[in-house]
């Protein structure tokens, strides 16, 4: 858990941004949406795990 | 100190990435800033496992029952979960949801300080 996590989330956001721009200019709606779902599912899979560390830490800590 | 600027380190470039997603994908605005909370408190809670340390100390030197320390350190920790969780929830517009995780939190802490109740009521029926 550290920096990077928050620059690999920024690139796969800017990346979904951008292909999802790219996709919907060029008339392919459905395949810009796919791509935003991929990428929201592809992070919240990062984020999970971060989250489910941060849980046990506060367990451990506060003796929950 | 260095905790500090990790701290620092997390969050800005978080800020900035999420202002530029904002407008496209504020989902995944969304979560990068729930990621950011996420690093950030883990970063912080880092520095304070060895203050926590010293206040089992403290409370042994004071002569306080662990059952009381560890009612408070529940207590805490279950704030901590609560406020994130609301803030979260927040942050995506769903005060209601934020609500209930704030009341959630509340039950919680009050959950955990009932045996600390106990004994302060027991304490006064000896008085009495």
């Amino acid at each position: 858990m550290d920096v990077d996590l928050i620059f690999k989330i920024a690139a796969v956001g800017i990346l979904v941004a951008v292909l999802n721009v790219l996709l919907s200019r060029s008339g392919r709606e459905e395949q810009a949406l796919m791509t935003t779902i991929t990428g929201l599912v592809v992070v919240l899979a990062i984020l999970v795990r971060q989250i489910a560390s941060l849980f046990s830490l506060i367990k451990s800590l506060f003796g929950l | 100190m260095e905790t500090l600027l990790k701290a620092a380190a997390v969050c800005i470039p978080a800020a900035v990435f999420a202002a530029a997603m904002k407008k496209d994908s504020p989902a995944m605005a969304l979560l990068l800033a729930a990621a950011a909370a996420c690093v950030t408190l883990y970063l912080a809670l880092g520095a304070v496992t060895e203050t926590a340390a010293f206040l089992g100390e403290l409370a042994d030197t004071a002569g306080i029952s662990s059952a009381a320390l560890s009612a408070v350190m529940k207590t805490v920790g279950i704030a901590v979960v609560s406020r994130l969780a609301a803030d979260v929830c927040r942050d995506a517009g769903m005060s209601a949801a934020a609500s209930a995780a704030e009341l959630a939190g509340t039950a919680a802490a009050l959950f955990a300080a009932l045996p600390l109740m106990r004994t302060a009521l027991s304490m006064i029926g000896g008085m009495l």
